[in-house]
């Protein structure tokens, strides 16, 4: 044998030994816990035979508690670069089978190193998280380690799109990291996230709860919102991975790809979905499936505050953000959850330059004490900044109720909206007509000889006067009143001519958003 | 007012974080003594609890065979009554709120127990609508 291939053949005997893992055992273990192991994730991600795995060869540098006799392959996470749609991306995944994928510092300093690669790279960061949590062994050095991921989830915000996927236990400061990021993606039965797990908080506040309840997938789809997607199984969620990136551009100076432009689907009819009369809900999704091609809808966070809906479609292959208020789920009302959930959505399109199409439906903000005491105000006024801080382009359509600070709120002309459209079902006034006219008529109301006749009366008389799109059409707070059936169409040519806008802010360090 | 700020807090307006192992112990709301465990070890000290945490409401499990209202509103048009089968999205009544005809739809498959709500009642939010019969166990 050649003294080169000896050398080759060590390289192979090393690289088997790294790449095995935590060895048979664990691996089987984690087969059994119906998780796929590190490596064969990252393989189902990526386009086939594009992985490029960095770092195999990392030693943990622990020197205590008998750590110093471990042998950790690749100290228990995975990272290369890859192919995803055929765009670049970089990608890390902790390897359970390996000390349970806790996080020591040459963990930690692998996953720092691809989010570095990352961002000076200009391409997407993909990480999945499956760890027990800190390396207890190593004490500080392993928090310093979660410190410098959070700095660069931080750092690496709104340049590059940065995604989290759960396939496994995510929990006490290790759940930041996916919080700083974009998109978190979770599996039902797999992903467990929380800060403080059952049995902290049974003994500290006697209060009993199961895990999956606790930080389930479900849980934090359905009632925290702290994950943007679920999926049945690991494979349908590297699908939703591979499809959401599809509408995004690999960083913030570029656009996305563009797919091939189409026509929605002849079946969603925008003028048969949407009843004329106000009161009768319907499911606005059909309504952005009537105005994309192919009708393809993409939604994000669909489970949480589903009355508001967010999401990306293409129009004629453009990528663009829907935001629509939802009138099937609590009359389509803007509250606590639906200002974050949309005010969120909106920074992320305005920092990577997708078009933002507003279609408004809503009666206004939800009253009750539990919203005040909630600090509505402080998370309705998210909605309001996020709207007016951007600056791509963004277009309004009001399809029927636009009253009272909603109407501000939902991209109205007044925050530096390019082009708001009406429907003539459109609604736009200070309040709905019952309680303005009770407001304005009190007087004649009460001194009638038949007041409840005399409300009726003056209801009408409001609806007919103002609960119209003309009134607002006649101050230039709307552009056009449009047929629904050209929506498409109006919307399309809007983001023909505001191609190449330039609106700018006036210059400052940054705005402070009330977070 | 000043002064109160500046004076360091009396004892017994503290609470204790007492470490200690009995885990029935935890959380008594009003006995004036209000203790909190707060890990198996560590030191005790005294904190204050803000008003938010003593009032705050323990965590229950939902319970499937309810079904509750999400929003303030009226009852319009109840459609079951109890004995009924219903089909998981039917129709069980029609309940406006924020100038909307809503309409409530069976969450499952399942036999209508009771209806708590009556055509025309005002009801908050989180109140009681339709209690399902628990299914038999196969």
């Amino acid at each position: 044998m050649s003294l080169l291939s000896k050398k080759i053949s060590e390289l192979q005997e090393r690289t088997q030994h790294a790449q095995q893992g935590g060895g048979d055992k664990a691996i089987a273990k984690q087969i059994a816990m119906g998780k796929l192991p590190a490596r064969e994730r990252i393989r189902k991600l990526l386009d086939e035979g594009t992985f490029y795995e960095y770092d195999l060869f990392i030693q943990h540098d622990a020197r205590e508690f008998g750590m110093e006799k471990k042998d950790l392959a690749g100290d228990g996470v995975v990272i290369g670069t890859g192919k995803i749609n055929g765009q670049p991306v970089a990608v890390y995944a902790q390897d359970f089978t390996v000390a349970g994928g806790s996080l020591g510092s040459m963990h930690a300093r692998k996953i720092t190193k691809i989010m570095d690669y990352a961002l000076r790279m200009r391409i997407p960061l993909i990480g999945i998280n499956d760890s027990g949590g800190a390396r207890i062994q190593e004490g500080v050095n392993s928090l310093a380690g979660y410190g410098e991921i959070f700095f660069r989830n931080t750092l690496n915000s709104g340049v590059i799109p940065q995604i989290s996927v759960i396939l496994g236990p995510c929990a006490g400061g290790a759940v930041y990291s996916p919080a700083l990021t974009d998109y978190v993606f979770v599996v039902d039965k797999i992903s467990k996230m929380f800060i403080t797990g059952p049995e902290v908080i049974k003994s500290v506040l006697g209060e009993e709860i199961d895990m999956e309840s606790l930080g389930g997938a479900r849980v934090h789809c359905e009632t925290t919102g702290n994950a943007h997607f679920f999926a049945e199984s690991e494979d349908e969620c590297f699908a939703q991975i591979k499809k959401l990136l599809s509408y995004l551009p690999a960083n913030n100076q570029t656009k996305a790809v563009p797919g091939k432009p189409a026509q929605p689907l002849k079946k969603y009819n925008i003028v048969k979905t949407v009843p004329a009369d106000p009161t009768e809900p319907y499911d606005v999704r059909n309504v952005i499936r009537a105005l994309v091609d192919n009708s393809d809808f993409f939604e994000v966070q669909e489970m949480w505050a589903k009355n508001i809906v967010i999401g990306y479609g293409r129009i004629e292959g453009r990528t663009v953000g829907f935001i629509a208020n939802q009138p099937m789920y609590l009359a389509g009302v803007l509250d606590c959850d639906s200002s974050d959930k949309a005010a969120r959505f909106i920074r992320y399109c305005d920092a990577f330059n997708i078009p933002i199409v507003t279609l408004e439906d809503m009666p206004g903000y939800l009253p009750g004490v539990d919203q005040e005491h909630a600090g509505v105000i402080r998370h309705g006024a998210k909605l309001l900044y996020a709207y007016s801080e951007a600056t791509v382009p963004k277009i309004t359509v009001i399809l029927r109720k636009a009253y009272g600070g909603g109407y501000i709120a939902m991209n109205s002309r007044h925050l530096r909206a390019d082009f708001v459209f009406a429907w003539p079902t459109a609604e736009i006034a200070v309040m709905g007509p019952q309680g303005a006219a009770n407001i304005i008529f009190r007087k004649e109301i009460m001194e009638a000889e038949d007041p409840e006749a005399m409300r009726k009366k003056k209801v009408e008389e409001y609806k007919e006067k103002f609960a119209n799109p003309y009134v607002a059409a006649s101050k230039g707070y709307i552009d056009s009143v449009i047929n629904p059936a050209d929506t498409r169409e109006f919307i399309l040519q809007s983001l023909d001519i505001s191609q190449q806008k330039n609106s700018g802010m006036p210059k400052k360090k940054h705005g402070i958003p009330p977070f | 007012m000043a002064e109160k700020e500046n004076t360091i807090p009396q004892a017994e307006e503290l609470h204790t974080l007492a470490p200690t192992n009995d885990s029935t112990e935890f959380l008594v709301p009003d006995s004036g003594k209000k203790k909190l465990r707060v890990a198996e070890e560590g030191h005790e000290y005294k904190t204050y609890l803000t008003k938010k945490f003593l009032e705050r409401k323990p965590w229950k499990a939902p319970d499937p065979l309810q079904v509750l209202s999400h929003i303030p509103g009226s009852v319009i048009e109840v459609f079951v009554k109890p004995g009924q089968k219903v089909k998981k999205g039917e129709k069980l009544m029609i309940y406006e709120a924020m100038k909307m005809m809503n309409i409530v739809s069976a969450p499952m498959d399942g036999i209508i127990k009771e209806v708590h709500a009556k055509e025309g009642e005002k009801l908050p939010k989180g109140a009681l609508l339709v209690t399902f019969k628990k299914p038999a166990k196969k």
